[in-house]
């Protein structure tokens, strides 16, 4: 471009002319409030819509989630529900059970709202429109419904946290599993619950007897099994806090942080 | 030339209905016509300033400067309707509109340049805005919004020539 500036300049101007020539005719009549009001509810109703829809996805996320959940508890510890003596860890199902029944979508896409929920709206309440078809805060409302629920089954983690721990010590001893019986004779040093709880150089695999060495009761020489259940330390039967071994990795036998203090 | 409000859009403050008509009252006709020129139909551009004012009623209490923001929205407007109906805007130019010839010549030339091109060239010259204010308006930087206004002018001035 080797136009001169002087050139240039004169272009601009006769652009800016004809843009202002070529708009003159333009009223914008078609442009007036109750196009705009209208516009406001096609809006309103459109993100009723978007909410709903995602509304329903975090429902069927949550369901999905519960029956992962389910299924993974069910797979990992095949025996529970025999272990199981009233414990607990029966609230877990619960949870993700009411989850999927949350999802207030059902009163999300309703139709009806007070018009006090709309009102909160911008500015021009008195001019709204179409306020039948729209309700912005019973949108509002679900979500906050929806949190708490989906929350407070994380506040009671038994379940999770049963198959974590899998992922840390377990693998060890469920491979072992089928060599070392609770209440059987051991190797020293072949597991970490095979422990000498009388000091007699008798070495005995009992569940949860690593812990248990290593709390004061094992310097207490209280690692036996009494009642010979298999797991290391007091007897169960008497409600010490023995929690089952949900999870099959013989780990929580013995109570690691419940009141067996004395 | 018509004067142009686009650039010194008042800035209504205050909230309640008695602003946000003030502002559609004042802005109105400069939105649908800024509208016009970017998409080539007055039909299209009245659609775009309509929704461009529901966004800034619905956000009417958190903008300092409500008119800067309608601008924006038109702006953002008018380029997702061109690129929606790129194929109608070309039918809807060769309609028969009440436009002059020189205007229809005009709206045809612009209607050949890349939307954003286009843009750049109508806030510049019938926005009359600064370079600076078409970046921010148009979320580009200041150099980009520069070379497009040269390479835009340069096929326009080929275009008008013929």
């Amino acid at each position: 471009m080797s136009t001169p500036t002087d050139t240039h300049d004169a272009f601009e101007a006769d652009l800016a002319a004809r843009m202002g020539a070529a708009t003159d005719t333009v009223s914008g009549s078609g442009v007036t409030r109750e196009g705009i009001d209208e516009r406001l509810a096609a809006r309103r109703n459109a993100r009723r819509r978007r909410q709903g829809g995602l509304m329903l996805a975090a429902a069927a996320l949550v369901v999905a989630a519960g029956i992962g959940a389910i299924a993974i508890g069910s797979s990992d510890e095949p025996d529970s529900s025999v272990v199981l003596d009233g414990g607990g860890t029966t609230e877990a199902p619960t949870p993700t059970t009411e989850a999927p029944t949350s999802p207030p979508t059902t009163v999300a896409p309703g139709d009806e709202c007070p018009p006090a929920t709309v009102a909160p709206q911008p500015p021009g309440a008195t001019t709204q429109p179409d306020t039948a078809g729209s309700c912005v805060a019973t949108t509002d409302a679900p979500p906050t419904t929806v949190a708490p629920e989906t929350t407070a089954p994380t506040t009671e983690p038994p379940p999770p946290t049963t198959t974590a721990p899998p992922a840390t010590d377990p693998p060890s001893t469920t491979t072992e599993a089928p060599m070392l019986t609770p209440g059987q004779p051991c190797t020293a040093g072949s597991d970490p619950d095979c422990i000498d709880p009388d000091g007699d150089g008798s070495y005995t695999y009992l569940i949860g007897g690593g812990e248990c060495m290593a709390s004061p009761l094992g310097s207490a020489g209280l690692c036996n099994d009494p009642d010979g259940d298999g797991h290391a330390g007091y007897d169960d039967s008497e409600g010490q806090s023995y929690q089952p071994d949900l999870d099959g990795d013989g780990q929580p036998g013995y109570p690691d942080s419940e009141g067996m203090t004395g | 030339m018509t004067p142009l409000p686009l650039a010194a859009v008042p800035a209504p403050h205050g909230d309640g209905i008695g602003g946000f008509d003030d502002l559609f009252t004042v802005e109105r006709v400069p939105m649908t016509r800024l509208a016009y020129l970017l998409v080539g139909s007055e039909a299209v551009a009245e659609e775009v300033v309509q929704d461009a004012f529901a966004q800034v009623y619905e956000r009417w209490d958190r903008l300092d400067r409500p008119g800067g923001y309608l601008r924006t929205c038109v702006v953002h407007g008018a380029r997702r309707a061109g690129k929606r109906r790129s194929r109608e805007l070309r039918l809807v130019q060769s309609a028969p509109e009440p436009a002059a010839l020189e205007a229809r010549e005009l709206l045809d030339a612009l209607a050949r340049l890349r939307p954003s091109w286009r843009a750049v060239v109508v806030l510049r010259f019938y926005g009359d805005m600064t370079q600076d204010e078409i970046a921010e308006v148009l979320d580009m930087r200041v150099g980009t919004v520069k070379s497009t206004l040269h390479r835009a002018l340069g096929q326009l001035r080929e275009e008008i020539a013929r």
